[in-house]
């Protein structure tokens, strides 16, 4: 009985492995992943946006989305505030939204344009038990929302607070949130609509190390006025839109307590155990069984319970 | 119930009618022998009925105006917040405090515990059932609950933690399911289909034990994806899984304890002389084991902090939190657990467990809701948000009921059909135990 | 329509003139008003008064860098044209290209190895630094209405409905 019983488990455990073998394959294979070569990026120089949402508007336009209660030329959307204080972010109406910062230093305002970061290694893509989300070798993150069960993981994991969900639908609710205008743009060489629009070329459109240079050319060519640092350039392992400041980014919105690492890291050491478990538990506990048996004398296990004691 | 119990009338407790001398039909097994104005007698004159009816009467609309309307009608439909407590209590809480079944699986199948046996059945079952509520509840969180199978059978994203957690839940879900049908082929008269599930019991308890490490610790691996989200006194990168791991042991213990500690209270008329004298002691033996448990993870918890330095935060409000959280979900309980332990104190132990399992779902409510954003804003749940899940909850306690009320899991069935070497008294299950608390009946 | 016709006559009339004269260029030689249609899919055209610029403005290297034969302020131009004569390309879009996300624009920099014109704006860039950067330092007009009227397509874009106006 003892042995029907080893056998059974080990076909459990067989199938258990047959699972997770994929996950230990995948997870090995993502340290040293830097990005793709010919992926394209954008660099946003916050010294040059002026606030004048163009690039909302372009982007309503271009997706079609909802049209919004104020016009995009109304400005006092700047003083909107939401839950306890927050500014305006993306959601299931608009992939991007213009922020106005007040420098404490003084001087003139900052605004910052927020979207999809579009990371080297997404931790919503990477935190997808269906795997909806791409990284295209473009350089955009790009979701699916037909196999999408609306689980929400990709939200908790941005970072960045990108994804937005469309709660209010019941029968199809889905993730929403830029796309780096992939599949009527980037696909075909051109820049996404809201770099198209920018009067102020805010928003440069490139190969993401092509404008890593630009950067850093910029930086040291006026380094009294930009803060030395690439925003994007190393954040979470990485990513496709970047930014430049003259302000400090903290002051801006930014979280810069972020890892360098990308997010996949921080689950490695547990998903590299999962091997080892479905490897190592079966003989272990096992071995605990028999040896427990022993001490007994006899088979405890099978004198006991006709349950009909 | 009782009412009728100490007239004298007779509860199902086997397969046929000691007064007529015949098999009990379908029927009268639903009706545990009564007849179905007697039945409906003892519901309507319990009180706790009436206020399960309540509640249903209001959570049901809403549960359905949540189908109808979207998860907007019921959440703040927050994107800062994507999770709420559907899964902050009915995942998150809901699996570690249902670690009872894969434990005392593991306790008597494979270490040969068979002193802890009279339990066996009530911890698989509340396994079970806390899995099969957390999957309702991930139900009602989801998005697009009919498509939970995706994941399975149209597209796998095997490098996510949860999709690991999904395989693994729903495997366990079954395994379990096969561990708990074993008393529903005895009261249903399927000696065979019982005989098989005991045959590959210790498969069952291995895959159990596996599953169980592997989906606990991968609940808590979760959180490491949002790193700056989690607040730092609940988070550890290298430790997470260990902790939701670890704490998920006395969490399952505890809630095996409290909830005989209720069926003993209110139903000790289905229990048997089997259970109800070997609770007392069994009581103990678990109290011990959470201790254990309780110690261990205290100790992986003061290793997180000081490997990460995370003493400065203890100075500010979250430290408070994480303080109450420690002393009344882990210090207070191991201190009652070693007292009642020590001197048999039975109450003590299971006032001990109840904080536990209370400290527990403080803790996991605590990493998923109430720090987590810290940098952000606090959001506290939405009333209609909180109104499914109570009522769920009182659903599953009726679910819960409504099995022990019938399925020999309190009591041994009475079955004639399986051949019986001997008939295995409670007392000589005391007599035998060589453990020192085995010998404490109360 | 027929503005468009005549600003592109005027402009490849202006683009004779300059064929025509050598790299000494003055002021004088360019149009007093230059119509630029850049944005024509969602603003109407916008006249630029290059006379009075002319009169307010320090010297033509404020706008026209080192094309015109002057030093340069421009310190990505600085490193290599500090000493350059004046180009026959005056124009701003001679340089500055309307399109510069174009897939071509973008190969063209690769090309180039990326060694020089690295950060070079387009064309709609390098008018609105330098009109706006003025505009905002010397305190004239700088909303986006004061200089561009938004056709039906930029009403329409901007969430207004045509009938707005």
């Amino acid at each position: 009985m003892g042995g029907i019983s080893r056998r059974r488990f080990l076909e459990f455990g067989a199938a258990a492995v047959a699972t997770t073998v994929a996950t230990s394959k995948r997870s090995h294979a993502t340290p040293n992943f830097e990005g793709y070569p010919e992926g394209m990026g954008v660099l946003v120089d916050l010294t040059k946006c002026i606030g004048c949402r163009s690039c909302e508007a372009a982007c309503n336009k271009e997706h079609g989305l909802p049209k919004p209660e104020k016009p995009f030329d109304d400005l006092s959307v700047f003083d909107e505030r939401g839950h306890s204080g927050q500014m305006r972010r993306p959601d299931e109406t608009r992939y991007t939204v213009v922020n106005r910062y007040e420098p404490t230093q003084g001087g003139a305002p900052v605004y910052r344009k927020i979207q999809c970061n579009h990371c080297n290694e997404p931790a919503c893509l990477t935190s997808c038990f269906v795997n909806a989300y791409t990284k295209t070798k473009e350089g955009a993150v790009v979701y699916n929302p037909e196999v999408c069960v609306g689980c929400r993981m990709c939200m908790t994991a941005c970072p960045f607070y990108v994804p937005g969900y469309s709660y209010s639908s019941a029968t199809n609710p889905v993730i929403v949130k830029c796309n780096f205008c992939y599949d009527k743009r980037l696909v075909n060489g051109l820049p996404p609509a809201c770099v198209e629009i920018c009067p102020q070329e805010a928003l440069l459109f490139g190969h993401r190390e092509e404008l890593i240079a630009i950067g850093k050319a910029r930086i040291k060519a006026e380094p009294d006025r930009y803060i030395d640092h690439i925003y994007g350039e190393e954040e979470v392992g990485g990513t496709s839109w970047m930014y430049i400041s003259s302000e400090p980014f903290e002051e801006l919105g930014f979280d810069t307590t972020l890892q360098k690492k990308p997010i996949i890291s921080n689950v490695m050491g547990f998903l590299g155990m999962v091997p080892m478990v479905l490897a190592i538990w079966p003989a272990l506990f096992t071995g605990f069984h028999l040896l427990a048996k022993k001490k007994g004398g006899e088979d405890g296990h099978d004198s006991e319970r006709g349950e009909g004691e | 119930m009782k009412r009728y119990i100490d007239k004298g009338a007779k509860v199902v407790d086997g397969p046929r009618s000691p007064v007529q001398n015949r098999p009990w039909t379908l029927k009268e097994k639903l009706l545990l022998g009564f007849t179905p104005k007697e039945y409906l007698g003892q519901a309507v004159r319990n009180p706790l009925n009436w206020v399960a009816a309540l509640i249903l009467l209001v959570g049901l609309p809403v549960i359905l105006s949540r189908f109808y309307f979207g998860l907007g009608f019921v959440t703040h439909a927050s994107n800062d917040y994507p999770w709420g407590l559907f899964l902050g209590f009915g995942l998150f809480s809901m699996v570690p405090l249902s670690a009872s079944g894969f434990l005392l699986g593991t306790t008597v199948e494979v270490f040969g515990r068979h002193d802890f046996e009279p339990i066996e059945r009530l911890a698989l079952l509340n396994g079970l059932l806390g899995y099969l509520f957390a999957v309702v509840y991930l139900l009602a969180d989801l998005g697009q609950p009919w498509r939970l199978p995706y994941p399975m059978v149209v597209s796998w994203g095997p490098a996510a933690v949860l999709f690991l957690v999904g395989w693994h839940v729903a495997t366990y879900l079954s395994v379990q399911m096969a561990e708990v049908s074993a008393s529903f082929f005895e009261w249903q008269g399927w000696p065979r289909a019982k005989a098989f599930i005991r045959r590959i019991a210790l498969g069952l308890t291995t895959a159990g034990i596996i599953l169980s490490t592997l989906h606990q610790g991968a609940l808590g691996a979760l959180f490491t994806y949002a790193p700056g989200k989690v607040h730092p006194l609940w988070y550890s990168e290298e430790f997470q899984w260990i902790f939701f791991f670890c704490s998920s042991i006395p969490a399952g213990l505890c809630m095996v304890i409290v909830a005989s500690t209720i069926v003993k209270k209110t139903m000790a008329w289905r229990c048997d002389a089997r259970f109800l004298e070997n609770l007392d002691r069994i009581t103990l033996g678990l109290a011990k084991g959470a201790a254990m448990g309780l110690v261990t993870y205290a100790t992986i918890k003061l290793i997180g902090l000081a490997h990460d330095n995370e003493w400065g935060y203890l100075a500010s409000g979250f430290g408070t939190l994480f303080l109450a959280e420690m002393t009344f979900g882990v210090f207070i309980p191991i201190s009652l657990f070693a007292y009642a332990v020590r001197h048999k104190i039975v109450a003590m132990a299971r006032f001990g467990a109840l904080l536990t399992v209370l400290g527990i779902v403080f803790n996991r409510l605590n990493t998923a809701l109430f720090t987590f954003n810290w940098k952000l804003y606090p959001e506290l749940p939405h009333i209609g948000e909180t109104i499914i899940v109570v009522t769920v909850f009182t659903i599953y306690l009726l679910v819960y009921r409504f099995l022990l009320y019938r399925l020999p899991i309190l009591y041994q069935w009475k079955a004639e059909l399986v051949p019986v070497d001997e008939a295995v008294p409670a007392p000589k299950l005391v007599k035998e135990s060589k453990t020192p608390v085995g010998e404490v009946t109360a | 329509m027929t503005s468009k016709r005549k600003t592109t006559v005027r402009l490849i009339l202006a683009a004779l003139l300059m064929l025509a004269l050598p790299a000494w260029a003055s002021a004088a030689d360019a149009p007093d008003v230059i119509a630029i249609d850049l944005l024509e899919r969602y603003y109407e055209g916008v006249e630029f008064e290059h006379a009075m610029h002319v009169d307010i403005a320090d010297d033509c290297y404020v706008c026209h860098h080192h094309t015109v034969g002057t030093v340069t302020v421009e310190m990505g131009c600085a490193d290599c044209h500090e000493e350059s004569d004046a180009t026959l390309p005056i124009a701003c879009k001679k340089c500055h290209d309307p399109n510069p996300f174009s897939a071509a624009q973008i190969a063209k920099r690769e090309l180039e190895g990326r060694r020089f014109h690295i950060d070079k704006p387009g064309l709609k860039g390098a008018y609105h630094r330098s009109c706006l950067g003025c505009h905002e330092e010397m305190g004239a007009p700088n909303g986006c209405d004061d200089c561009h009227r938004r056709n039906e397509a930029g009403e329409e874009l901007f969430g207004l409905g045509p009938a707005d106006m």
